[in-house]
Parts: C-alpha cells; structure tokens; sequence
C-alpha cells in the first residue's frame, strides 16, 4: 500500500513517532481484513450477469432438435442450479458478499430463463409487462433472502421498465398504479441499507441513483387525464428528493447525496424553465382542469403527497434555522408553481413571475457562490441567468441589438465575478 | 441480516413460487394439447423479433375479422369470445362473437380481443397466439419459404391451434400437412 511507504519517509523525516506510525499501519491492516475485497465483487457479479444473459441467448438461439420435453428440462437447469447455490450460500457463505451477490444475480437471470423457454415452447405470446411482473414477483425475495445490493438494482430497473411498458409504450396506455406497490416491496431494504452502520458505500449510492432515476421517468407514467399537472406533480417530486438531503454546497456532497441533490437541484431548474415560456403549458391550464375528477387523479394526488413530504422537510429545516430567509429558495419553489397553478387558471401573469423567481435564484446562488467563494456555484448562478436569457429569445421580439448588449453583459458578468473571486481567495490564502 | 429460522421457511417458499410459476404453465398448456380440438387457421408469416424469448415469426391470420349486423359497445375494445365451425375444407371459420363464453363443452370457442371495427361493421380481432417461436436461423427462411409459398396457390400454410374450455395453445405450423420445421430442414 501506498501509505505504507509514505509512513517511512514520514518516520525518517521525524514527522510521525515510530509509534504512530505502528498504529497507523495497524490500523490499516485491521481496515483491510474487515473489508471484503471490493474486486472480487465486482468480478463476481459482472461473471453472474454475463453468464445469466449467456444462457438467454443460448436459449433464444431455440433448440429445436430437442425434443419438448428435453426443452422443458432445460428451462429448469439453470433455476434448480441458482436455488442449490443460494441454498449453498445461505448455509456456509451468508457472510461472503461477492458470493451472496454473484449468486442472487444468477439466480435472477435464471428465472426469466424458465419463464421465456417455456413461453417459446409453447409459444405463449403474451405481452411483455406481464412477462416482467411474474419476472420481478419472483425475483423479489431474493433481495431480502441473499441480502442482495445487485438483485435490488436489477429489481428497481425492472420494475422501471414495467411501469413504463403500462404507461408510456403501450396502447392504450394506464397509470403504472402496480409499480407504487412494487416499490415499497423494495424500501425496507433500501432504508435498511442507507440506515445500517457499516454500509457499503458504493451499493447506497448506486442504490439512491436508480430510485431517483426510477421515480424520475416513471412520474409521467402516471398523467393521464390531467396531462398538465403532471408538471406540478414533478416539482413537488424534486422539492422532497431536496428535503431528503439538505445540501448547502456541492462541496462537501458524498455519492449518498448526490443523486437527489442532483436530480433535485436540476430537475427544479428545467421544470421551472418550461413553466417560464407563456405560451405552451400555461394555456392548458384551463377551469376545466379542475373538472373530471381532479381531486381523485393520479396527479393530483401525487402532487398532494410529494408536497407534503417536501413540506415536512421544509418545516425541519425552519425549526433548525429558526428563519425562513434561510431556507434555500430552491427549496421552497414548489409552493410557488401550486399558487400558480390555481392562480394561473385564472390569471395570465404566472410565467411572468417564473421568469422573475428564476432571476432571483440565479442571483441568489451568485450571491451564495461568492459568500462561500466556490466557483463551482458562482459559475452555476450565472450559467441560470444565461440560459433565462436565451429562453426568452424565443418568445420575446427583442431588436438583435438588444440581445447581443445582454448576451455581452452576462458574459462580462462571467469574466468579472470569476476574477473577483479568484482574486479574493488569492487574498485569503495569503 | 434475517435470522436462519425464518430464512429456510422463506427461501422454501421462494423455491417453490419459482417453480410453480412455470410448472404451472406446462401444465395448462399440455392440458390443451391432450385433450383440446385442434383446428387449422390459415396464415401469412413474417419475422419479427423478441428478445428474450428468441426469433419467431409473426402469424396474421386470413380469418381475424367478423363482420356484424349492428356495432354494439361490447365489441370493440373488449375481451370476447370467438365461436368457431370449420369449413368444406377442413379450416377454421368465425360463426359468432359472443360477450361471455358460451355454454358448451364443444371446445369450439376461445379468448380474444377485439380492436377497432369498419364502416361495413366489420369488427378487427386480435389472438393471442400469433407468436411461433423459431430457430433463430430457420425464422428468416422460414419468411422466405412464405413468400414462395404464396406465389404458388395450390400450397396451404396454416397454424394447428388447440382449443380447450376457451384457452389456447399453437402447436404447429405446416404447410400442406408438414410441419413448417421439418420442411425447413429439409431445404
């Protein structure tokens, strides 16, 4: 190890005792051992799913020399194999992670084996959704049973593409209420996971990065009737991923955080950037939205559930500031987009307002960029005004001069408030 | 992360879902092919493909439409059942469309779903078995031996499809009494 080698320069250069030095190397030897070899895993897992995604292929390639009941005899080889060994590791390897894993893997892909070769020997057509429910049903426990990060992975990525397969792909389409379900099938071990002291890292993150995706294309699923709410409903989503990880500066960000801070922070910006164009989506905000059973629609309804979580954390954040001004607006922008909503039904000035809340959060994350002297949030401040700029290019008839004068301004502010910037932190460190 | 005791009963219980699930399909399906009425459905192939389940080919069937006196809402957009005779020529022929299956045990009848209809009021079906699965070589020859096929009018080609208590299963595809396979290996 590297460490070990600095240690003795370190020792010689009579920076750290000989002593420190033995309870450093000590410490890492101990580290070492607990730890399982993070290669193996990977490795492990890598050889399951090639080795599971072999054997479809292998059998999509269809047999047909062997007689039916042969096939059929097939179809249940690589199952009956995956079920031995996770008996196999429950029994003698349960503390092995890159055994437990490998082996859910595998067995995960076998089960869609016994499904799909008995589909194709008797050539059951039936459609693919309720080929991946039975797939995900099946697979579920295995999550549970092998204490599986991967198989949890490979089940929330499933039951994505179900939900999108019941509400965008296929016709006619219907709100992908089954997946709600399916999902909290999952949460226990997620909390479990996120929660438990010695958590695997790596496993949370990749873990966090697929429900945030998941919910991230799976929410439009749901708009069926009262398309443009669905709007509502996403800001409401980004609002609660922002409360479930209060992130002041991207800074001090670990992977746990970065994925709803980053599907949070983002999907903000864009949904507020569609809401700020007055033509489009405010016009479909009609009286007769609020017909047709609005407060019964999925839409609504998730909006109404996402709120109050976001506002949940909002109120947690307040009784821990003990001022409102020092909640992130970012934070609050949802309350914004539902009076408006109700409001804009009525009144056309809500893109207006947009327009001028996305002025203050670019100013707003300037101002925090240069308090806390990052770049990174500075440059990201500025980069919202730009791009407000350029979206009002499209819908206002602004004289080409006109906008060559703002398009030179914010790009002398972007020089100028680098440099400031800079320059002060030079000051600083000296 | 569970305890041993509850992780065998559990484990045991997973076992057996996972084997359940497609036993039970063989079961149903083999259930059909012993002691269901076969029939024979015309068809046009051609070759599509699924990708987990392998190459097949797509069966459109020459008798999917049925034509109705007056279009009522239980026809279009619904699952109903399809009531079948044969014809001179030994082939399957619409006789009815029904809301709810009929009350026969003639296994003339089976599950379907009916899509959109005509001005004429002709009411579209769609089946459920319109899936045969191939060999992943033979699947494009076998799109070729049709188009063959179909310039040569004194040649049949059509699925033999089991009907038991309104469920199905597509056991073959021939042409002229051979199955497509054997036909396929032969050229």
């Amino acid at each position: 190890m590297k460490i070990y080698n600095e240690l003795e320069e370190l020792v010689e250069k009579a920076v750290l005792t000989e002593e420190t030095a033995h309870n450093i190397k000590h410490y890492y030897h101990q580290k070492d051992q607990n730890s399982p070899n993070q290669l193996y895993i990977i490795f492990g897992i890598l050889g399951a799913i090639l080795v599971g995604l072999g054997i479809i292929l292998i059998i999509a390639h269809n047999w047909d020399n062997f007689p039916t009941g042969l096939k059929t005899v097939f179809a249940f080889i690589p199952l009956a194999l995956g079920q031995l060994l996770a008996l196999y590791v429950i029994l003698k390897k349960y503390s092995h992670m890159a055994w437990r894993e490998g082996v859910a893997t595998f067995l995960f892909f076998a089960i869609s084996v016994s499904i799909s070769l008995v589909s194709q020997i008797y050539h059951i057509s039936g459609a693919i959704e309720s080929f991946m429910l039975t797939w995900m049903l099946l697979a579920l426990p295995l999550i549970y049973l092998l204490d599986s990060s991967v198989a949890c992975l490979l089940y929330l990525s499933g039951i994505t593409f179900y939900a999108c397969l019941q509400g965008y792909f296929n016709y006619p389409t219907s709100p992908p209420y089954l997946y709600g379900l399916l999902l909290i099938a999952a949460l226990p071990f997620y909390i479990y996971q996120v929660k438990k002291k010695n958590r695997n890292i790596h496993a949370v993150a990749l873990q966090n990065w697929t429900i945030a995706l998941s919910f991230l294309i799976v929410l439009g699923a749901f708009s069926h009737q009262h398309q443009p709410v669905i709007y509502i409903s996403y800001i409401c989503m980004f609002a609660f991923f922002l409360g479930l990880y209060p992130i002041r500066t991207f800074k001090n960000a670990t992977s746990l955080q970065l994925s709803y801070a980053f599907v949070g922070y983002g999907g903000t910006l864009v949904i507020l950037f569609i809401l700020s164009f007055r033509e489009g989506i405010w016009d479909s905000f009609t009286p007769e939205l609020l017909g047709n059973r609005f407060f019964t629609s999925p839409e609504f309804l998730l909006s109404l559930a996402f709120s109050l979580a976001a506002s949940y954390f909002v109120f947690q954040e307040y009784i821990k500031a003990g001022s409102i001004s020092k909640i992130s607006p970012y934070r609050i922008s949802y309350l914004l987009c539902i009076a408006l909503f109700f409001t804009g039904i009525y009144l056309s000035l809500g893109a207006i307002i947009i327009n001028m809340y996305l002025l203050m959060l670019g100013l707003y994350t300037i101002r925090l960029g240069n308090k806390k002297q990052h770049l990174g949030i500075l440059n990201f401040g500025l980069s919202i005004i730009t791009v407000l700029i350029i979206c009002r290019f499209f819908d206002t008839n602004l004289s080409f001069i006109t906008r060559g004068i703002l398009f030179l301004l914010v790009g002398a502010g972007f020089f100028i408030a680098n440099y400031l910037t800079l320059k002060r932190k030079k000051q600083n460190a000296q | 992360m569970l305890s041993k005791k509850i992780l065998f009963p559990l484990f045991a219980v997973m076992v057996i879902a996972q084997w359940y699930i497609p036993g039970h399909m063989i079961w149903e399906k083999e259930e059909i092919l012993l002691s269901g009425k076969a029939y024979k459905f015309k068809i046009r192939p051609f070759d599509p493909y699924h990708p987990l389940k392998g190459k097949y080919i797509r069966l459109v069937y020459e008798e999917d439409s049925f034509t109705v006196p007056t279009v009522e809402p239980w026809m279009t957009g619904k699952e109903i059942y399809v009531v079948l005779t044969t014809d001179e020529e030994g082939y399957a022929q619409i006789k009815d469309i029904q809301p709810t299956a009929p009350n026969t045990a003639k296994n003339n009848y089976f599950k379907a779903r009916s899509n959109n209809y005509t001005r004429e009021n002709i009411i579209q079906l769609h089946y459920s078995f319109d899936e045969f699965y191939m060999n992943e070589f033979k699947a494009p020859k076998a799109e070729n031996l049709q188009r063959e096929i179909a310039q040569d009018s004194t040649k049949n080609v059509y699925a033999v499809v089991h009907i038991k208590d309104g469920e199905v299963v597509l056991k073959d595809v021939e042409v002229d009494g051979i199955p497509l396979r054997e036909l396929l290996n032969t050229n």
